[in-house]
């Protein structure tokens, strides 16, 4: 079953030249997405996964540069478009959703207005058939009365309401991905099931693949086909989500999942903390391994050098120099 | 929306009545307005007790601001005991003075707008560039600059060293029409418009380069703020071209600071109006404030304070409609 490849990230680097030194917020990472699949990227907040999803569009703001790598997009390189190719393809063929559907909108139009403006700039319809599509969207994405929320304000929606107006204007072009940076992050757990529920229907119906991003792994075992795990601007696992579960290889991912209530096992019972320490200062990363000073595993080599990403069995790539063995049984899924 | 606006013009009402009563108190500690005929030797004092009976001097505070205001409201002729102008009813006398004073105020408003909001933009979008720098330059040099100085200089360059401009005056007294000498007020309109934009050149120039300094400021500052928010991105991720994400997404909540801000301008405008008058000889209003608190004319400086009372709070009401106009949010609030 040789599904067809959308979207391909080769050594992608972006970094941020500020007057402190150079922040590599990702730093070289390769992923794969083909069409209509979910691929999870999951790390801890200050991984680049903001960064890294911006890339894509190029959207990323200074003192943030590319700093090579390439993003190769339905077979071409995203990194060589000129700006005005670029612009047609945000919101068309990628669309992109945020985690803060109170800060995302725009406070002074209303809600018909901005999910409308996506359907004009793309699409060859006039004023009225925009309007009329629109409301349609906004009727797909479980909105009530949507000719009445047409014209109604963000502040006058709930977060929940405003994160469905969101994925209505991302969803409204039919984009060949979409992008969720912590779509649900900000929203309560039953608004958060809810919108996802609805991202993993319209993504049936409207065929789309995601990049789905979370720092919540629970959230990724419900929407990914393939999870990519990062830390500190690079890849330190990667396989499809049931391998990734079940037999978690990178120390990190290891104690990622040993954190999460829902995925304990028998034998721990309770939550273990998230993993000891926190993440490095970017301006001052360790040498060798980014993760060598909270790991368990860690050695004098793992001090000294950067681990490769390396298949360690089909189709499960892990960057370490002692993948974590046995680990079968961690989680009951 | 209109119960707003009736709710914030019912609020005015207190506001002017507290401010015309604290103003009318301390005015009346300026001076008594009849203590100047008691050195002349043909005022008996049999008259001045009874001047200051027709006037209410001699009743309580209060009682005496009931009737002022009584007074203000319905003037009778010849109302007021002017020293600057003799038997006039003092409200002619300010009527006739505010054409002069609106021209240049409004002008020179008008002007600072026009010129500070788009330089506070370009500065905000080329932010440290040497454009910026100049600009900044330029805003604290407007900002930093006292008023009546800067007039002095100006005069001095522009009207004492070259003759380029009139050092003082609103208008000529005589042009010449035709070859001949033909008084101001006889002269075509257009002849009268030309002569009075000669004259006001410097101090319109004086207030704009004042208001432009730091509202160019603050247009910058809100520009940038703006600039970072998330819906900006949003904008762009959904494919927008710059100038509509600058223009309609950025600008339409970057100008809301500034519409207050200009709303509560209107002090310093007034104070600008003052200094500036005073200095160019130009006989508006702020001028005749100035001649009435040093002649101790309590009649004048009573009325006139009263007015421009009305006008800040006018200025304030202004800004807070604008403001409704521009903000959704405020609306229903
Ligand atoms: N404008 C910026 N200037 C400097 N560093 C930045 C900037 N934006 C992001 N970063 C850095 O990039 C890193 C990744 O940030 P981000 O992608 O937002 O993380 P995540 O989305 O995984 O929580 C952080 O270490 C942050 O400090
Ligand atoms: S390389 Fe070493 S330090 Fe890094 S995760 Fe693996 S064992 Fe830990
Ligand atoms: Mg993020």
């Amino acid at each position: 079953m040789e599904k067809e490849l959308l979207l391909e990230i080769k050594d992608l680097k972006t970094y941020f030249y500020t007057d402190d030194g150079i922040v590599k917020a990702v730093d070289g990472i390769n992923l794969k997405l083909h069409k209509n699949e979910v691929l999870g990227l999951v790390g801890e907040s200050g991984c680049g996964k903001s960064v890294a999803s911006l890339s894509i569009l190029r959207l990323v703001d200074q003192p943030g540069k590319n700093a090579g790598g390439e993003i190769i997009f339905k077979g071409e390189d995203l990194l060589k478009k000129s700006e005005e190719e670029m612009r047609k393809i945000r919101g068309s063929e990628i669309a992109m959703i945020f985690q803060e559907p109170m800060t995302a909108l725009n406070p002074v139009y209303t809600i018909g207005n901005q999910v409308m403006e996506a359907i004009l700039i793309h699409q060859d319809v006039n004023e009225e058939e925009a309007k009329k599509k629109t409301v349609e969207m906004l009727d797909l994405v479980g909105i009530p009365d949507p000719e009445e929320r047409f014209s109604e304000y963000p502040h006058e929606m709930s977060g929940g309401m405003r994160q469905r107006a969101m994925i209505a204007m991302a969803m409204s072009c039919n984009p060949d991905l979409l992008i969720s940076d912590e779509a649900t992050t900000a929203l309560d757990v039953t608004i958060q099931a809810q919108i996802l529920e609805l991202m993993k229907d319209l993504q049936k119906k409207i065929e789309t693949a995601i990049l789905f991003i979370t720092h919540d792994l629970a959230l990724v075992a419900e929407m990914a086909d393939t999870v990519a795990v990062s830390y500190m601007g690079k890849i330190v696992e990667l396989s499809n989500t049931k391998t990734v579960f079940k037999d978690p290889r990178h120390p990190y991912t290891y104690g990622l999942l040993k954190s999460i209530p829902s995925l304990i096992t028998k034998e721990t019972k309770q939550p273990l903390p998230a993993i000891e320490g926190m993440i490095p200062s970017p301006y001052n990363m360790p040498k060798g391994c980014y993760f060598h000073p909270r790991c368990p595993f860690a050695t004098d080599e793992c001090r000294k050098n950067m681990p490769e990403l390396k298949e360690i069995e089909p189709g499960h790539q892990v960057r370490c120099f002692h993948p974590v063995e046995n680990t079968k049984g961690v989680s009951k899924k | 929306m209109r119960n707003y606006l009736i709710r914030r013009a019912l609020e005015l009402i207190p506001v002017l009545f507290a401010i015309t009563f604290v103003s009318f108190w301390l005015v009346s500690k300026m001076g008594d307005p009849f203590a100047t005929l008691i050195i002349n030797p043909h005022v008996r004092p049999e008259d001045i007790q009874r001047l200051r009976h027709i006037w209410h001097w001699d009743e309580p505070l209060v009682i005496r601001f009931v009737y002022w205001l009584k007074d203000f409201v319905y003037p009778k002729a010849g109302w007021g005991l002017s020293i600057l102008a003799p038997g006039r009813n003092v409200l002619e006398v300010i009527k006739s003075r505010i054409p002069i004073t609106m021209a240049f105020s409004a002008t020179s408003m008008v002007l600072a707008i026009v010129i500070s909001v788009p330089l506070g933009i370009y500065s905000a979008l080329h932010q440290y560039s040497v454009s910026d720098y100049g600009l900044t330059f330029f805003a604290f040099f407007g900002m930093s600059m006292p008023t009546f100085w800067f007039g002095i200089m100006l005069m001095y360059l522009f009207a004492v060293k070259v003759h380029w401009f009139p050092a003082a005056g609103a208008h000529s007294a005589f042009l010449i029409v035709e070859g001949m000498h033909v008084e101001f007020s006889e002269a075509p309109k257009i002849r009268q418009f030309i002569d009075t934009a000669w004259h006001l050149a410097l101090p319109i120039f004086v207030l704009v380069v004042f208001q432009t300094g730091a509202w160019l400021r603050y247009m910058r500052s809100s520009m940038l703020e703006v600039k970072h928010q998330d819906y900006v991105r949003t904008a762009r991720a959904k494919g927008v071209n710059d100038r509509t994400v600058i223009y309609k997404h950025a600008f339409r909540n970057a100008i809301i600071p500034i519409i207050t801000l200009i709303g509560l301008s209107f002090p310093g405008l007034i104070g600008g109006a003052m200094i500036t008058e005073t200095i160019f000889a130009i006989d508006g209003i702020g001028r005749l404030t100035f001649k009435a608190v040093m002649s101790q004319d309590v009649f004048v400086a009573m009325a006139l304070i009263t007015i421009f009372a009305v006008l800040i709070v006018l200025g304030n009401f202004i800004a807070d409609i604008l403001y409704a106009v521009v903000d959704p949010r405020i609306r229903y609030s």
